[in-house]
Order: structure tokens, then sequence, then C-alpha cells
């Protein structure tokens, strides 16, 4: 059972039908040659795209999709001969259901590969069936640096690798901005390990953390935080919100005051292209750190800009970015090995040798972790030709992922 | 001293805004003994029609003005072809039927609205804020609290001063023998269910630039605005509102002074109501 | 129904499950789910369908017995089986402190507190991440052997387990909605005060139906834990209650096990909608407002009332506006 995620991607199976035909026709009359092998390289190449598509946000996982779509519909939706066939899964931000999901794509469904994953606690929770499965996985979403250390052959990711972002941000923070800074995050994993990561750069260098402050989740009042980072005095504040929480945050530091007298900086996620039309001017001025911006001033990423608003009449937002650099990798790993994705050594080798301008800058594998080595950008959110968006103020280029698990 | 003011207006705006949700829902109990636990799904709607009005407009208090009607139009719906074949059976059976519509309505909103996290500005005569002595008080956290008030003394007015309030009175105190006299109760309790639904529509109007627009606001608020109604007690409009500063209250300074707690005293607060005063502080005690 | 026919019924159903061991990882995972979300609706149905308390909360055990599992292997290394004794003796526990609370009161008011207890103990897994891993869960656990198998590699396994599980729950639920306890429980939904005034101790058979109703989901999940093994506190949360709820409408409270087929019917309406389109909650919610503005028996309901019409046996009492659970099957 399968589904189309876009009328492009629809398998013809007619043509299929043909094509294998036609093989074993092949083989009948040179004989000798396995016709399995045959049949296999020209079986359309399933792809499993696991992402949330339902609530909250499925704003993400549709970038993600689109991105991918984007870069597959250029090449004429076919690799090495092997019709694309995106299978699209739900895993509804909940880690129980995707890891079915996840479970239905490679054993139902019989998936080539497996991309998406926007949900860290859905890949962390996904890991030890990977293990047990060996399913050939290209994480093309979460962040969480505990992935890049799991050991597992066949898992990559193209994404980013919070760690690092976060890190170099808080030595650009110490050397540029100020030497003291207030913490807050939401009061999850993923915002405490943010704060832990920009930790480890700032507090290195000698930065001073004056409070930390761990709101819950969906919290929708920020003023007795706002509150009490006035009462600090503090000059800098260093942040992490997702979603509906990081628009609330954002407003509501700009209607306390707060932005006059203490820098607003963060993580890029928290001001990025799903967040920012709702934070509006409010966000103005905040520095933060990402490893992509839509205003990034490449080739490969004027490309990227202008065929993404060509297609979806929008730009582009770092989770779509995901989707087109993980087609890409799959594109040139997939025809390395002439379209044979059941040696999975073969498909490893080539995967872990793929290297390219991306729309973000060079992008490579880090071989220890089959994570991203790219560049890290120290963006300023401004407002430039009538919309919203982060300028890049600082690049540090091409910063190395730790071949160990730093902290 | 200032943190202390700056945060008692900060209560009082959220107080506001649940007192608005949770009246609707607390009147809708009273009357027609009803728990509709889609309260919170009009609510979203109201926040994105408003979006959508101020797209289209670029006006605030337009969007406050009608932004409540497909709410309430949705209600009078609901209400007339599932919930009225339903009075007989028990509003337990209710509460289920109810509880059904948060994910059909959940759905239609992500259905015409997308799943992008949107946001209304404040109006332009709200943005800013005020700077008195070392407080800062937003303007329009001062707009919601005297909206608040507004609308808390309107629905006073209506229930206790007006001819249409005297019936609701009546159709809560003895549906039969309001039916007897004359008073079309069917009507009635459409036109209370449309109000209920109306009121947390604004709610979520008025409650947008604050909190945002997105999926997930319809269950967001519902645990809130039942907690308040419990606290408060269902069917009273004084219950509604006493039950909503107290929450903000607690749940405001619970943040700013015990913030690893904050949630719980909340909770805490309903059980302990429940088990003492099941019916609320100024509630109807029902079977 | 006959006794000839409830044999047959059994024996079909016992060799339905074993022809399941056999059957592809995916297909069998996806039954071990049903039966398993099956128990835990089948429990929530002892309160609902046949003492007449509607509990929004009932997640709050079936909770903390996958976290009791997952928690005391992953931070203790204790044994899943033993981890799994645990937690159906925890879910037990806090179902009788919880129950002790909220059989004070009754209707709107239990709902609502039965809700509050459920989101305070979702709050305090929020709360400590390390016990809990917080919204990102536990990873980590390792399932047990089964007789040299481990449940981990073996899909066929897992499935066994999961199959004797609901068995066990199926056979024990029959028998007690049949014994003398039973009958009291349903005697207490139809008319409280009535039974009160008999004599019976009603406030303590409230609590006991309560707290079965809890160890029960506790063995739910315990055996989600070995199925999954990962939580998160995603399991807490009232939307798992309500899910619950769910099921047992569309499956119908009037039988032991119409929750169970409602548990099949909503996880495959689920799975199958979401593969095709996106709005899977909108069909699941409408087909759920069918089901109690028409079919208040529930789809089992329905259907079971229809072979039972096709025997000879006149029906003993009218089917009130209110589902009712009678002690036949």
């Amino acid at each position: 059972m399968y589904n189309e995620a876009d009328a492009k991607d629809v398998v013809t199976s007619r043509r299929n039908f043909i094509k294998g035909a036609g093989a074993l026709s092949a083989t009948a009359l040179f004989g000798g040659m396995a016709p399995a092998v045959l049949a296999k390289s020209t079986a359309p190449l399933k792809i499993g795209a696991l992402n949330t598509y339902s609530k909250v946000y499925a704003a993400l996982g549709n970038a993600n999709l689109n991105g991918m779509n984007l870069y597959f519909e250029q090449i004429g939706n076919t690799i090495a001969g092997r019709r694309i066939e995106i299978v699209k899964e739900d895993d509804e931000l909940n880690p129980q259901v995707g890891l079915q999901k996840m479970k239905k794509l490679v054993e139902s469904d019989s998936c080539d590969l497996i991309t998406g994953i926007q949900g860290s606690n859905i890949a962390m929770a996904a890991v030890q069936y990977m293990r047990q499965s060996q399913a050939f996985v290209l994480c093309s979403g979460a962040g969480i640096t505990d992935l890049s250390y799991t050991g597992l052959p066949y898992l990559f990711r193209c994404s980013t690798s919070s760690y690092t972002t976060l890190s170099t941000m808080g030595e650009w923070l110490y050397a540029n901005l100020s030497k003291q800074a207030v913490l807050t995050a939401s009061d999850f994993a993923g915002g405490r390990n943010a704060m832990i990561e920009f930790k480890s750069g700032f507090v290195k260098r000698g930065g001073t953390v004056i409070k930390e402050m761990y709101p819950p989740l969906g919290n929708n009042d920020f003023s007795p935080y706002l509150a009490d980072i006035r009462s600090t005095n503090a000059t800098a504040t260093f942040s992490f919100y997702a979603g509906a929480d990081a628009v609330r945050f954002v407003k509501q530091y700009g209607e306390y005051g707060l932005s006059k007298s203490c820098r607003l900086t963060g993580s890029g996620f928290m001001l990025d292209g799903d967040t920012l039309p709702a934070q509006g001017r409010a966000a103005l001025g905040a520095i933060n750190a990402l490893h992509y911006a839509d205003t990034l001033d490449n080739a490969a990423n004027k490309k990227f800009v202008r065929d993404y608003q060509a297609r979806y009449k929008e730009f582009p937002n770092v989770y779509a970015e995901y989707g087109y650099v993980a087609a890409r990798i799959m594109h040139a790993a997939i025809e390395a090995v002439d379209g044979n994705t059941s040696d999975k050594n073969k498909l490893r080798e080539a995967m872990r040798a793929v290297k390219f301008e991306a729309p973000r800058g060079p992008f490579r594998f880090t071989p220890e972790t089959q994570s991203p080595t790219h560049n890290v950008y120290i963006r300023e959110v401004a407002e430039i030709g009538n919309r919203i968006t982060n300028k890049v103020i600082y690049t540090f280029p091409e910063v190395p992922e730790p071949a160990k698990r730093p902290i | 001293m200032d943190f202390f003011v700056s945060q008692l207006v900060n209560s009082l705006a959220l107080g506001a805004l649940l007192f608005m949700t949770a009246a609707g829902l607390s009147l809708i109990f009273g009357l027609m003994n009803v728990v509709n636990l889609a309260h919170g799904s009009f609510f979203m709607i109201g926040a994105f029609t408003a979006m959508s009005i101020i797209q289209l407009t670029g006006n605030f208090w337009i969007a406050l003005g009608v932004g409540w009607v497909p709410a309430a139009a949705l209600a009078v719906l609901m209400e007339r072809v599932f919930i009225r074949p339903m009075y007989s059976s028990g509003h337990l059976n209710q509460v289920l039927l109810t509880f059904g519509f948060i994910f059909v309505f959940g759905d239609a909103c992500r259905f015409v609205w997308g799943t992008d996290i949107r946001n209304i500005a404040p109006p332009a005569l709200f943005d800013g804020s005020l700077h008195i002595g070392g407080v800062i008080l937003p303007l329009y956290r001062l707009f919601v609290v005297l909206f608040g008030g507004v609308v808390g003394l309107a629905l006073w007015w209506f229930l206790e001063r007006s001819r249409i309030g005297a019936m609701v009175r009546a159709g809560v105190d003895d549906p039969a023998t309001a039916a007897g006299i004359g008073i079309n109760v069917p009507l009635l309790f459409a036109a209370i269910f449309a109000l209920g639904a109306a009121l947390a529509a604004i709610g979520g109007i008025v409650a947008s630039p604050i909190l945002g627009t997105y999926l997930g606001m319809d269950i967001e608020i519902l645990i809130p605005a039942f907690i308040v109604i419990v606290i408060g007690g269902m069917g009273s409009l004084r219950g509604a509102l006493v039950g909503a500063l107290l929450v903000a209250f607690i749940d405001t300074f619970g943040k700013a002074y015990f913030p690893d707690y904050a949630l719980f005293l909340v909770y805490l607060l309903m059980v302990l109501v429940l088990l003492t005063r099941p019916q609320g502080l100024f509630g109807i005690a029902r079977g | 129904m006959k006794h000839r026919n409830q044999l047959l019924l059994i024996a079909l159903l016992c060799v339905l499950l074993a022809a399941g061991v056999f059957a592809s990882d995916y297909v069998s995972g996806i039954a071990a789910e049903i039966m398993i979300f099956g128990i835990f609706a089948m429990s929530l149905n002892l309160l609902v369908g046949y003492t007449g308390m509607m509990s929004f909360g009932h997640a709050a055990f079936f909770g903390i017995a996958t976290y009791m599992v997952i928690g005391l292997g992953v931070h203790l290394g204790i044994s899943g089986w033993w981890g799994a004794l645990a937690a159906i003796a925890a879910s037990t526990a806090l179902a009788a402190l919880i129950g002790a609370f909220c059989i004070r009161v009754t209707g709107i008011p239990f709902l609502m507190l039965t809700m509050a207890f459920s989101q305070l103990l979702f709050a305090g897994a929020l709360k400590w991440r390390s016990l809990s891993g917080g919204t990102d869960g536990l990873t980590g656990f390792v399932p047990p052997d089964l007789f040299g198998v481990s449940l981990a590699q073996s899909a066929g396994a897992r499935y066994a387990v999961v199959a004797v599980g609901f068995l066990l729950v199926l056979l024990f639920l029959n028998c007690l909605v049949r014994s003398p306890m039973g009958s009291i429980f349903i005697g207490i939904r139809e008319n409280e005060q009535r039974m009160r005034a008999i004599g019976y101790p009603v406030q303590r058979f409230k609590l006991l139906a309560f707290t079965i109703a809890g160890g029960l989901a506790g063995v739910a999940g315990a055996l989600y834990a070995f199925f999954n093994a990962y939580v998160s506190t995603d399991i807490l949360h009232w939307q798992q209650s309500g899910d619950a709820m769910i099921m047992v409408v569309l499956g119908g409270t009037g039988t032991v096990v119409g929750p169970a087929v409602g548990a099949g019917i909503f996880l495959l309406l689920k799975t199958v909608i979401s593969s095709h389109n996106e709005y899977w909650a909108l069909w699941v919610g409408a087909i759920f407002i069918a089901c109690v503005m028409f079919l208040k028996e529930g789809i089992w309901g329905f259907v079971s009332g229809r072979l039972r019409n096709h025997s000879r046996r006149p029906r003993a009492t009218q089917a009130p506006a209110v589902p009712t659970a009678e002690a036949k099957k």
C-alpha cells in the first residue's frame, strides 16, 4: 500500500511492467544474467517521507516535502532509470506513532530509504528500531546532537547537529556582544540541551551566565520572566523556543521594552521563516545562528530560492532546504551505485562521498558521524525588500563536528 | 513593587480572557445542562476568522465586530442538528458528542487555514506600552482588562435586567413551566448556545494578539476554561468571573514565585474544589 | 448466547490469535497494538458501561504501568517481567488511591476530577524529566526474553505475549460481569439509590470497580512497554483517555468485547485513512459522532444484537436510551 505525495510522483505501473517484461525477455535472450538484479534496478525507488503532516508542526513537514519534491521534479523524478515514488507517512509529532509508521514504511511498504523525521524525540525513539532493522535512513530534520553518535552505519543526517551551531554562537556572542548573558528556554529536553550546548562555547571562552530560566512548554505569558531579566540588568539574552512559544516570547520581549536595553539573541530555529511572519517587527535586530539563510548570496541558493518561489509561491525556509539537500544527496549517491539500493554497504560508501555546493554553502558528511559539516552563519533579523528575514553578518566556514560526543 | 503591579495587570488580563471564554461554557451548562467540550474549537475558529478578516480589511475592530459570526453560526447548526436530538440521552452522552466535534472542527480549521502559525497584531490604537514609574504596562493588556469588564457588565445586564435574560433564568430554573407560559424553550436554547460560542470566539479574537493564532489553541484553552468553571461553579456568571480571576492569579503569581510548581497549583485547586464543593464556589448543585 | 455458540466463538478466537503469530511482522504488529488498546478500552468499559462511571482520566493507569516497566528497565536494569508485575501493582494501587477520592462525586464532577488527577500525573511526568525523560521519553529499554526468544527481535513472540494477555483479560472480564459482583456493578449503574437502599455498600463497590479497571489498564500499559520499548509523556495526556472513550463508544458499551472491537475499528481507520488523507481526525470524529447519535449500542453491539435476534430468544428487556450492558454477552 503506498500513496502519492504529489501528482508528479505518480507511478506509471504500466511503464514499469513493460520495463520489467523487457528486462525478463532480455535475460531470456541473453541468459546467464540474474533477472532479479535487472528487475530491481528498474523497480520504482521508494522513499519513505516520515514527517509531521498534521497538527501544529505540519508546516515543517510540508516544507520538507516541498523542498524534496522541487529537486526531484527538476531531475525528472527518476534516478538511475528508477522512477521515484514518495511514500508519505505522518508521525503526528508523537514518538509512539512515528515508530509505528517507520515500521510500516520499512516492513510493509519496503521503502529503499527513509527520510524526513523533523522531531528529535521521534528520531531518538527510532534509533533502537533502526539498529535492529538496519533500515537505511537519511534524516533531514532532527537536530539533536545525540543522533550523530549512535554509531549506526546506515543512518545519515543532512539537516544539522545543534551542538556545532549553538556552541559556535556561544563563542561569537562572547567575542562580539557581551561577556555575560541570561539564558531562557522552554522547559523540555530540546530547550535545555540547547542551553547546555550554547554554554559549552560561551563559558569555555570565559563568558558568565547570570541566570537561567525555563518557562513551561506552551507558556503564554512571559512577563514574569521578562521582568526578572530586566531586574538583572543584563545586556544580552540567549533563548530557544519553538512554535507558538517562539512567537509569543519574541513579541512580548518587545512589548515589555527589553529589546532596547538587552539584546535578544537565540537559536536560528526560533527566528526563521516559519515564525518570523508572526513575530513581525518585534524580531528586528535579533541575532541568531543557523547553518542557512534564505538571503545567502551563492549561486545554489539563488537558484533554489527562485525555483521554490516559482513553484510554491512563497520563500523557502530551513526545513525546505533540508528536503532539497536530502533529495540532492539521494540523487548523487543512488546514481553512483547505478540504482542498486539493495547493497547497503555500497550505497553507504557512495553517500559518504557526497560533496557539493548546497543552498546553505558547501556540504559534506563528517566521516565519523555521517552528519553535516557545513558553514555556521551568525544572522540578524532585518527588513529586506519588504519582508522580514535574516541577513548574514558573519560566516564561520565549514565548522567541524566533534568526532566524539562533546558533552 | 513594580514587579507586583505589572504582574497584577497581567493576571487581570489573563483573567479577562479566561472569563470571556469560560462564561459562554458556564452559561450553556447552566441553561442547557450541556457540557460543550468543543468550546475551545469556537475559541480557535473566532481567532482564525478574525485573522482572515484582518488580512482582507487591515482593521482589527471590524474583525472583532464580526469575527464571531461563523463560530456562532456553526454553533446554531451544531445545536439544531446534533445536540437537540440528544437532549433525552443524558448529559454524559452529550459530552461525548461534543468531544467528537473537537476532532471535526480541528481538522476543518486545518483544511481552511493551513498549518502555519499566525498572529494578529494588536490594533494600532493599543500598540505599545505605558511607562509609569518603573512599570511597563502594555497598552493592549490594559485594553483586554477593560474589554473583559465591558463584556462582563453587558452579560450581567443581559441576564439580570433584560426580558430575554429573564426568560433564560426561567428556563434554567424550570424549563417545563417556562415552556408552559409560552417561552419558546428550543429557540432559547439555540440562542444561548450561539451566544456561548460567540463569547468563546470573541475571547479567541481578543486573545490572539497575546497568545497567537495557531492549530492546537483549541485544546490548550480547554483545560483552563474547565478549571475556571469547575472552581467558579457551572451555570454561574459570577462563578466564571471569580474562577477566572482566581486561576489567573494563581497561574501568574505562581509562575513568578514558584516557577517549578505553578502547573500543579492550579490542578490541585481544581481537585480541592471538586472534592469539597463539587458544584463550585457559586454553582448550582445539579445531579 | 447458547453455551455451544460461546465455545465455538472462543475456539475461533484462539485459532485467529494463533494464526497471527505466523503473519507478517507488520500485520502482527498492528494486531498486537489493537489488542493492547482493546484491553485498555475494555478496562474503561468496566467503569463506563458496567458501573456507569464516565472517566476521562483512564490514561493515568495505562501510562504509569508503561513508565514503570520502561523506567525500571532503563534506570535500574530490572527485567521486563518483574517490571510488568510491579507496573500492574502500581496501576492498581494508583487506581485505588485516585478512586478513593473520585468516588465521592458523580456525573460531571467525577469526569472533571478524573481528568484533573490524570493531568496532575501528566504534569508530574513533564516536570521530573530525570525519571520520565520528559517529552523526549525514555529510550534504550530492552524487552525481556520469552523462553529464550528475545521479544526485541521477534515480532511473533511479542504478538504471542500480547495475545495471551488479551485472552486472559477477556476471560477475566467475562467471568467478572457474570459473577454476583458484576451484577452489583450493573445494579449501581442502573440505580445507585436503590442499591444503597437495599443495603449494598455502594461506595465500596464503586471503588472496587475503579481499582480493577485501573489494574487492567495497567496490564495494557505493561504490554505496551514490551511492544514499543519506548515511552513518552504523550501516553499520559488526556487525549489518550479521550481516544479510549472513542474506542468504547465505537465498539459499544453493552458487551465485554465491544470496546476491543472499537479499538480495532479506531486504529484501523486511523492507519488506513492517514495513509491516504491528512484529515483522518475529521473522519474518525464524524464516525464517532454518528455512533453516539445513531448507534448507541456501538458497532459491535449492533452486530451482535442482530446475531442474537436471529436466534429464537425473546428480548428480555427493552434497550433504554442510555446504552446498557447486560449480564449475557
